[in-house]
């Protein structure tokens, strides 16, 4: 197996605070790699580096061998990269349908196209509308993005993470704020795409961390103090320390 | 031709259509009233309101508050009258020059302002505008201060002469027509969708795959020339090229019409330019102090709404 | 090289500079903290130069002139913050800038109203009348006056910011204005007092102004240009920044206009340089704010949010 995704001795000082701490990581093809700890640790520091919101002060990352560490994050995304948001980023004042579309839009080359209505093309439409009914999302194709309930904006998320078509998903918080059917319902969505895309998944819900990751890297203070199956995590006794009574 | 379905159970499409047939009735309307006041002055509002169109784009669809679309419009209006003042009163060729220079200035302006944001590009904006403001005024050969009168009005043959004030009126309104369709089509196509996008979440259409500065820039451009084809008109109507059309105080009256008809609309430039207009009209023949009454109806204004005349409507429906 | 003509220009741009930071200290603090576009901070300039001019000429005293100026325009910009424009705070800059435009128009219209369209004469104090002898040239006293009021104005207000527990509460509130509220200190008060010491010192600034210049309707509009163009340079919501580029802004704007005629002239022919020369001074400020915004976006001194 090759290693999609390797992140390497990555360092981000905000002032005197070291946020990310000689920090490694290493996602292998078809995985479902997820990365815990505790609040504060630093996982959407580490999130907004890999999509190069933030720029390291040093270390590297390198994505399909290529070394993205500079790379800007359309850059990143025309080349397989999607992330889907803690705090969910829609596009108020579009449909459901349109939020989607704009996903597929960006990778179907350029947009000056200033005459033909977009709502009528279906090379938009069409894989828009499969995106949504991955998630089950797609009766609600025309309403108003903002219309729909904070548990359907998480799917709404993922869906136009999706329709990107990417080769690795990075889902930051998935399941943030549902309740807890909503979350067995993304888990169980979750789990049908594995294999299909390579995971980074931050997560603070264990139960759904344990039953989709292959692996798990602990991140403590901005640094990965252990990487392991479920299982080696949950025995190691460096993690129950740093998890003392968060869970 | 028109990119969305329209609803006639809703009011707007019979309200816009009122507004349309007015619009083209207004010189035999101003033929009754027996004066010619009515039809220059709705000249005028047609102007206004494809100017700010213009300004429109980028602010109400791009969301860049922009305080130096004067700028384009004075370009317009100069262009013609140091053109007629060297024997060049060809329209077209006035045209053409006029807007491959607002091409030029838009493009070098926007690319630096595009570097800013927020406050940044307001200031920037303004002081793009302001330097232009202070060219004109230093053009003594050409007015200066007080300005230059037009020698002769442009001639777009074989358009009929635009020394007749019927056919002046009906250019500029077929010009504010084109301008509405092409904005109506561009906002519902996928240039108009990336330039809707960056305005409701960049963050989201970054990490799309979307780069910002190229759309933005587009749209700012070609925000540029719709004003200085309003300032080719302007002058035409005016028979004068002012500095005060560059002043930042017409730069900011343009964001009061675009937001008191609402933003991000279509007809919102054209119901801005209406209202105001026929408010400041109203006003000032009741008192020379209108501007004390204007000032704090402005103030009310921005303090009780964000959507503009039109924008309210829409809201009303449901529509986003 | 006229070197006393030099000193004086110098010192004319340092005077400019100390009205210019009178100015933009509240422009910047307001906006910096409370993230508020005031565009109607000039009328708070001219209605201090107004109401100082009309006292001076009731009683007589330069001093009572100054106070209620300063006076009238903070109690006017208290009861305007109270009533109307807090309400603007969590609109967005669009509304802030109509809504300021609508403010100004206003006033504008108002002292027309009340004083008439002709500019306004007022005097300066006798006993400032007459120069002091400087660097081989006489420098006229009241000039030296403003310079003086404005550096002292400075080290005050930065004693108050960085010595005081209300300056600290200020610049605690630039970067983390939910704190201080979650701290039980009444964050609107606090603001409401900020911006009325802010229109304060442009009221002092008109008051002290009022006699080397036209006091009329309007006189507040392009000094308010200027004003925005300081502190972008000088960097949002610092007041040092606010400092530093109003000396720049005072100086590059009073030399540009004193030698570029002079300087427009080695590289064109006369009636060429005669005409881009003056154009060249007035546009000088804005390419010098582009070019500072192009390498630094966030102005000389950038507060962190």
């Amino acid at each position: 197996m090759s290693a999609m995704l390797q992140v390497h001795q990555l360092v981000k000082r905000f002032g005197g605070l070291v946020a990310t701490d000689h920090f490694d990581l290493s996602l292998e093809r078809g995985e479902v790699h997820a990365l815990i700890g505790p609040n504060g640790a630093g996982k959407t520091t580490v999130m907004g580096q890999l999509t190069g919101e933030l720029m390291p002060d040093e270390g590297s990352i390198t994505f399909d061998g290529r070394d993205i560490t500079r790379w800007s994050t359309p850059e990143r995304a025309l080349n397989g990269m999607a992330r889907s948001y803690q705090i969910t980023q829609l596009l108020e004042g579009f449909t459901v349908l349109e939020n989607v579309m704009l996903m597929v839009q960006a990778h179907l080359g350029h947009s000056f196209h200033a005459w033909k209505p977009a709502r009528q093309q279906d090379v938009l439409v069409k894989p828009a509308l499969e995106a949504l009914q991955q998630v089950g999302l797609q009766a609600r194709a025309d309403e108003d993005v903002m219309a729909l309930a904070h548990g359907e904006h998480r799917q709404l998320e993922l869906a136009m993470a999706l329709a990107m078509k990417p080769r690795l998903l990075l889902l930051d918080e998935p399941l943030a704020g549902m309740s807890h059917a909503e979350s067995m319902q993304m888990v169980t969505l979750l789990q049908s795409l594995k294999g299909q895309y390579t995971m980074l998944l931050v997560e603070h819900d264990m139960q759904a961390v344990f039953s989709l990751a292959d692996r798990v890297s602990v991140l403590v203070y901005g640094h990965a103090i252990a990487c392991g199956t479920p299982a080696e995590i949950q025995a190691d006794d460096r993690v129950r320390d740093a998890y003392l009574g968060d869970h | 031709m028109f990119p969305e379905s329209i609803s006639w159970r809703s009011p707007r499409p019979w309200l816009a259509s009122a507004i349309v047939l007015l619009l083209l009735l207004v010189p035999l309307l101003s033929q009754w009233a027996g004066s010619s006041f009515y039809l220059t002055f709705a000249t005028r509002i047609v102007v206004f309101a494809i100017a700010v169109s213009g300004l429109n784009l980028v602010l109400g669809y791009g969301g860049l508050i922009s305080m130096g679309h004067a700028l384009f419009v004075g370009l317009g209006a100069y262009v013609v009258g140091i053109g007629a003042t060297h024997g060049l009163v060809n329209g077209w060729a006035q045209l053409v020059i006029a807007l491959a220079l607002s091409a030029v200035v838009a493009l070098v302006t926007g690319l630096v302002s595009l570097r800013t944001r927020g406050i940044g590009f307001i200031m920037i904006t303004l002081a793009f505008n302001q330097m232009f403001y202070f060219l004109a005024v230093s053009l003594k050969q050409y007015g200066g201060d007080d300005g230059l009168p037009l020698e002769q009005r442009s001639s777009f043959a074989p358009l009929p002469s635009l020394d007749g004030k019927v056919a002046l009126y009906y250019l500029c309104l077929a010009v504010l027509f084109a301008v509405m369709l092409l904005i109506w089509r561009l906002v519902h196509s996928r240039f108009g969708y990336v330039l809707r996008g960056f305005q409701a979440n960049e963050r989201r259409m970054l990490a799309a795959g979307f780069p910002r500065v190229r759309y933005q820039l587009s749209a700012y451009v070609l925000s540029a020339l719709i004003c200085t084809v309003a300032g080719v008109l302007q002058a035409n109507l005016t028979t004068f090229s002012s500095p005060s059309y560059l002043s930042w105080q017409a730069s900011g009256e343009q964001i009061l019409i675009v937001v008191l008809g609402g933003m991000g609309t279509v007809m919102g430039p054209v119901v801005g330019a209406l209202v105001l207009l026929i408010l400041e009209e109203l006003l000032s023949g009741i008192t020379q102090h209108w501007m004390a009454i204007l000032g704090p109806a402005i103030l009310l204004v921005a303090l009780v709404s964000q959507r503009g005349i039109w924008g309210a409507l829409r809201h009303r429906e449901g529509r986003p | 090289m006229a070197w006393s003509l030099l000193f004086s220009q110098v010192l004319n741009g340092v005077q400019l500079g100390m009205l210019l930071f009178l100015l933009s200290a509240g422009l910047t603090l307001v906006f910096g903290i409370m993230n508020f576009i005031n565009l109607s901070h000039g009328s708070f300039y001219m209605l201090g130069a107004y109401f100082a001019a009309a006292t001076l000429a009731h009683s007589g005293s330069f001093l009572l002139a100054g106070l209620v100026g300063v006076g009238g325009v903070m109690l006017l910009a208290f009861v305007l913050e109270r009533l109307a424009l807090r309400r603007l705070y969590p609109k967005g800059h669009l509304n802030q800038v109509l809504a300021t435009l609508g403010l100004l128009m206003f006033f504008n219209e108002a002292v027309r109203m009340v004083w008439g369209a002709q500019p306004v004469f007022t005097s300066q104090p006798a006993w400032l009348n007459g120069s002091v002898p400087l660097f081989g040239m006489a420098y006229p006293s009241y000039r030296l006056m403003i310079i003086a009021a404005g550096i002292l104005l400075a080290a005050g207000i930065y004693l108050l910011i960085h010595k005081t527990r209300v300056g600290m509460l200020v610049r605690a509130s630039s970067t983390h204005p939910d704190t201080v509220a979650a701290l039980g200190v009444n964050a609107r008060l606090l603001n409401t007092l900020l911006f009325s010491v802010g229109a304060g010192l442009a009221a002092l600034a008109g008051w002290l102004v009022g006699p080397i210049v036209s006091v009329q309707s309007g006189m507040g509009d392009d000094v308010l240009i200027l004003a925005l163009v300081v502190i972008v340079i000088g960097g949002i919501g610092s007041i040092r920044g606010a400092f530093y580029a109003a000396l720049l802004v005072g100086l590059v704007d009073t030399m540009g206009r004193a030698y570029m005629p002079q300087i427009t002239r080695q590289f064109f022919e006369r009636s060429v340089a005669d005409a881009a020369g003056p154009a060249l001074a007035s546009m000088l400020i804005y390419l010098f704010m582009a070019a500072i915004l192009a390498v630094r976006p966030g102005g000389l001194f950038p507060t962190k949010r």
